[in-house]
């Protein structure tokens, strides 16, 4: 069963131009942050999505929960279109897609304690009538979160907690109104790396208990290759292989997988890997090359490269690559 | 919600000048035994004596009765007037911080526009205009000194919003109203309240300035009137240093203790400035 689906969203962040430009230049300037992308998650899957800073990750990512206004595209979570929804009608689903964010220090409110932070949206859902009445299902949700004893962090405020913990609390209150599908942008990234692996752990055992589906946002292979049964990778605002994980990194096709999957540190292995190093500069999604839009970056560029965009295609059951390479191999 | 006052000495030495004004303004009775409103033509310009702590005035008033007395004015004007401008300058800032768009850009030129006003002509020539009542005054200065809040609370709404746990509150479903009342205001009151501390100075230095120009309020006893009616009697003249020096060293104390309590609540409030 497919969770959620997206065909060719976009999102296209208008950039301010100098009142000078805007007189003598009347186009707009964008910055194609989300540049078409298509993709289904299915139920109680964790899809990875990878890629550069700056790719678009985390903006395709609220887009697709409807936290930042797509230009175009679709979104369909069960079957439902989001974006064609109205207001009042997507407050219903509102709950179901949580997000959980990278930075434990900003997503708490400083002024708010622990209890306060997870009763709230439980009151908003009217889950509970008063915040005297949440006790029991946060006592509940601070125990999953292993944030015990429970009681005792109910009056604890944000700077009286470690960055876990922080992350935990922000992981209960995403979690306290029962949603299915999660997006968690590097949701470990920032943490200390002793906590890190606990912080994961206790996140894959929730997704079992709760039968969550994951899109997990990181720029770290090896722990998309840990934990992913898909991975999508991105860049410049364009999905360029996607597949299910173990065959994206042991087979990848695209370049630009290559590359990355070349420099994740690997036990040794008696077999010497080549580090694919890549030239140029970071993306920039107000400046799109044209062509394929990696080719000035790409160790493999034909001419074809710099005038026509590759679209995506399949390589093999399930398994999409976009570029021209996959397209000539094929050719007779 | 959870606040953290830290006050440092001198904040401290300024909150014990203002609660002892306070309570001059609330009992000034149990203070002094003549009534500041009475005259005694046979007894001006009296020097300092047992009679008369600071001496008398150019009709014969208790000089001490009319200081105490005057306290009440200004810790009023104080109050009311950056009650004032405190709220509308806040929800100023708040609306034009919080929403994007014309309303917002509407606002914030209309707050840069009381920003680059000169207050003080502005103020004469609206008292002048409204009339010389002491409601009148409180009104003018709060409504004239709005701006500076409306700034403060902008910027600082302007950075809360950019955290990401008022998207947050947006993936819960909260309303814009939730969002703005309950996690960004709280998250700028500590400023607000700095400021507004501050604000009390120059409010009392404001009504001086508009009293003491001659635009007060006949009726009401304050250290502004007091100045004005030593200048227009020629106190200097007649030397009367008692007359004339008193209600100037209460503003001066005043507005300093004011401002010894919002710099250190800034402090309290704002970790960078304590570093230093
Ligand atoms: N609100 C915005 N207005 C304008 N441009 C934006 C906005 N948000 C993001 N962008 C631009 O869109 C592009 C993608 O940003 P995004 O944050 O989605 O990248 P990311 O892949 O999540 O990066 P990171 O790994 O650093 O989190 C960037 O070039 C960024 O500058
Ligand atoms: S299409 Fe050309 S430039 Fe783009 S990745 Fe493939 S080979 Fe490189
Ligand atoms: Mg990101």
């Amino acid at each position: 069963m497919v969770k959620i689906e997206i065909k060719n969203l976009k999102v296209w962040f208008p950039v301010r131009t100098s009142f000078l430009k805007s007189l003598y230049s009347k186009k707009h300037q964008y910055s194609h942050a989300v540049d078409g992308v298509s993709f289904k998650i299915k139920e109680e899957e964790i899809f990875c999505l990878a890629g550069e800073s700056g790719c678009g990750k985390t903006t395709l990512a609220k887009a697709m929960i409807r936290l930042i206004k797509p230009t175009s595209g679709t979104v369909r979570y069960s079957g439902v279109d989001l974006l064609s929804i109205g207001k009042n009608e997507f407050r219903s689903y509102r709950r179901k897609l949580q997000i959980i964010y990278q930075d434990p220090y900003s997503s708490l409110n400083p002024k708010k304690n622990v209890f306060n932070t997870i009763a709230e949206p439980l009151k908003v859902h009217n889950f509970i009538k008063n915040f005297s009445e949440g006790k029991d299902i946060i006592t509940q949700i601070l125990e999953e979160v292993e944030l015990t004893p429970a009681e005792s962090f109910f009056g604890k405020y944000p700077h009286e907690l470690s960055g876990g913990q922080r992350q935990r609390v922000s992981i209960a209150s995403s979690l306290v109104l029962n949603p299915d599908f999660i997006v968690a942008d590097e949701p470990v990234s920032m943490l200390d790396s002793s906590v890190r692996t606990e912080v994961l752990y206790m996140m894959l055992r929730l997704k079992k208990k709760r039968k969550l589906t994951y899109l997990f946002i990181t720029h770290d292979l090896s722990l998309a290759w840990l934990i992913s049964d898909r991975i999508a990778i991105m860049y410049l605002g364009k999905i360029v292989e996607m597949g299910p994980t173990d065959e994206v990194v042991s087979n990848p096709q695209h370049p630009y997988t290559k590359a990355l999957i070349s420099v994740i540190p690997r036990p040794t292995s008696g077999v010497k890997h080549k580090k694919i190093i890549l030239k140029g500069n970071p993306p920039d999604s107000m400046n799109i090359p044209a062509g394929c839009r990696f080719h000035p970056r790409c160790f493999e560029a034909k001419d074809i490269c710099k005038r026509a965009e590759p679209s995506i295609v399949k390589f093999n059951k399930n398994h999409y690559v976009a570029c021209h390479l996959l397209s000539q191999k094929r050719k007779p | 919600m959870k606040f953290r006052i830290r006050l440092n000495i001198k904040g401290i030495i300024g909150l014990t000048i203002i609660l002892v004004e306070v309570f001059f303004a609330c009992f000034p009775s149990l203070i002094v035994f003549h009534n500041p409103h009475e005259m005694n033509y046979s007894a001006i310009f009296l020097g300092p004596s047992r009679e008369h702590l600071l001496g008398t005035d150019e009709v014969g008033r208790d000089i001490f009765s009319l200081l105490i007395f005057g306290t009440r004015a200004s810790l009023m004007v104080g109050f009311i007037a950056v009650g004032i401008s405190t709220t509308v300058g806040s929800i100023v800032g708040l609306l034009s911080g919080y929403y994007k768009g014309i309303i917002s850009e509407v606002l914030m030129r209309f707050t840069d526009l009381f920003l680059a006003i000169p207050r003080l002509p502005l103020m004469l020539v609206l008292v002048a205009l409204v009339g010389q009542s002491i409601w009148n005054i409180i009104i003018v200065i709060g409504l004239l000194l709005w701006s500076q809040v409306a700034r403060i609370v902008r910027s600082q709404t302007l950075s809360i919003r950019e955290k990401s746990f008022i998207e947050r509150g947006k993936a819960f479903g909260y309303s814009d109203f939730r969002i703005i009342i309950f996690h960004i205001l709280p998250n700028v009151l500590p400023l607000v309240f700095a400021n507004a501390i501050l604000l009390m100075g120059s409010a009392i230095y404001y009504e001086v300035t508009v009293s003491f120009l001659g635009l007060g309020d006949p009726t009401h006893i304050s250290w502004g009137m007091s100045l004005h009616y030593a200048f227009e009697s020629s106190a200097i003249l007649y030397r009367a240093y008692w007359y004339i020096i008193p209600p100037g060293v209460a503003i001066v104390i005043t507005v300093l203790a004011f401002t010894l309590i919002g710099n250190a609540l800034d402090e309290s409030f704002n970790p960078k400035l304590r570093e230093r």
